[in-house]
């Protein structure tokens, strides 16, 4: 991969990778941290990437990053807390932030690989090679993630 | 109390404990132990509590999360949510989609498929990464032109840092010519000696003698072999009557060589191909450097290129009198 498609990849998938990140992270700035380790990891190996395959190895590596970063802020003991989110509590919560709450419950890898298939579009095969899982795994970890958001949704319609 | 029981310890009493396998004696002595110390009981005192009412017997309620549905049997109450999630991920054949819809017609399951469908997620594409320049890597294209100019700056600071160490005049052997030597014993034997306020003109005095030495430096030599003329009281007022003389007779240009020689052998080809070349088509782009340098370290330094615009190419560094010079078509 050129300079020039490097810098490419950056105006075309910073903003993806971030909003990615920022789901998962919860946190403005470790997303941007992540944005930027992600891309360091890219240009350090630009010359085994192609432009056609860097989308896919930029999200890869974004995954890896944010597994390594909790493992490290875990190990440490020094998670930042996820900013929670602003209801307004004078009106009713609406879906998007309750889907939102609903998704930061969801385990780690149900959380990404369903951010990949809705924010980014991938196939199961694609999720399953930036996760390193199977397409069976992944296909299991995406129906679990829908049933358990879906049952998130129906309690909150009981209370509300 | 045994005291056998210790902070090292405990725990192989207490996993023996929840085995059932530690006899009354230990089980009470580990719960004096335990007792004494309650930061060891506060760590385990869920595991106590666990062990201890027969939890064990727990059963996992959310089993029909782990089973896994066979697509090919018909839908119903059970793996419903299944198909109406795989409605959605479009993976449904269009038979099993029929089979779907009457299933919820039939069920009145329209909200709960319904549902499904609202579990997706959209990006916010108004969120936007603030710091893509500082992720953009720099191109650094060095301009043909200057490669000159930073091999005479390289060249530069490499013979500071690496300058060869001076000739030491006087050591080895530096003959003296034939007509000196005489002239020199002729003088011993005359009588003339220091106190007579001429200087003998010793080799090895030659650094403090500068005046000789670095005297004749304007005129490119200070070689002694290549000295002329009588070293018979060789007073100042006497070598500078003599400069002229010896300017005139013995110095052509053909003998001046630097006294440092030089590092790098240059083409004599080229020498004549630079000296050709008209000093009106050189300059010096990296002028205010070069002078600085001459300036701080006493030594004259000046490097030129050829102007773009000029049909040969070429450069020039001196640095004192070290000298590299260049041409090209």
């Amino acid at each position: 991969m050129t300079i020039k498609e490097y810098n490419k990849a950056v105006d075309d998938y910073a903003d993806n990778l971030f909003r990615f990140a920022l789901k998962q992270m919860r946190n403005e700035m470790t997303a941007k941290d992540i944005v930027q380790e992600t891309f360091t990891k890219v240009w350090v190996r630009r010359e085994e990437v192609s432009y056609e395959k860097v989308k896919s190895y930029l999200f890869t590596a974004a995954h890896h990053t944010m597994i390594d970063w909790r493992k490290k802020e875990s190990r440490s003991g020094d998670i930042e807390t996820a900013v929670e989110p602003t209801y307004s509590r004078s009106s009713e919560p609406d879906l998007k932030e309750v889907l939102d709450e609903a998704l930061s419950k969801l385990p780690e890898i149900q959380r990404t690989v369903v951010l990949l298939r809705d924010y980014e579009g991938y196939n199961y095969q694609e999720i399953a090679e930036i996760t390193e899982l199977n397409e069976s795994q992944v296909k299991v970890y995406i129906f679990r993630a829908r049933k358990t958001l879906q049952g998130y949704l129906k309690r909150l319609d009981l209370v509300v | 109390m045994t005291g056998k029981i210790n902070i090292f310890n405990y725990e192989v009493f207490y996993l023996d404990y929840l085995e059932g396998n530690l006899n009354p004696r230990d089980t009470e002595e580990l719960w004096a132990f335990l007792n004494a110390n309650p930061q060891c009981m506060l760590e385990d005192e869920e595991l106590f509590s666990f062990a201890e009412s027969g939890e064990t017997t727990k059963t996992y309620s959310n089993k029909s999360d782990l089973k896994m549905v066979d697509e090919s049997l018909p839908i119903d109450a059970e793996n419903a949510a299944h198909f109406f999630i795989a409605e959605q991920e479009g993976l449904l054949t269009a038979e099993k989609r029929t089979e779907l819809d009457a299933f919820v017609q039939k069920e009145g399951l329209q909200q709960q498929r319904a549902g499904y469908e609202k579990v997706y997620f959209t990006p916010d594409l108004s969120i936007h990464f603030a710091d893509k320049a500082a992720l953009k890597q720099k191109t650094v294209v060095l301009a043909w032109y200057l490669y000159p100019s930073a091999i005479a700056a390289i060249l530069i600071l490499a013979f500071f840092l690496f300058r060869p160490e001076p000739v030491k005049i006087g050591e080895g052997a530096i003959p003296m010519s034939e007509d000196e030597s005489t002239k020199k014993d002729n003088a011993t034997k005359n009588g003339s000696s220091k106190d007579d306020g001429v200087k003998d003109y010793q080799v090895n005095d030659w650094k403090e003698n500068s005046r000789y030495a670095y005297e004749d430096e304007s005129h490119e030599t200070t070689n002694p072999a290549r000295r002329v003329g009588s070293k018979e009281g060789q007073g100042t007022d006497k070598l500078e009557l003599n400069r002229a003389s010896i300017l005139g007779s013995r110095f052509s240009q053909d003998s001046i060589r630097p006294l440092t020689p030089s590092l790098i052998a240059v083409d004599d080809k080229q020498e004549v191909l630079y000296a050709q070349a008209s000093r009106e088509e050189m300059y010096n782009p990296i002028e205010p450097i070069t002078r600085a340098i001459s300036e701080k370290t006493k030594t004259p330094i000046d490097f030129r290129k050829t102007r773009p615009s000029s049909a040969r190419k070429g450069f020039q560094l001196k640095i004192g009198k070290f000298e590299l010079s260049r041409t090209g078509k």
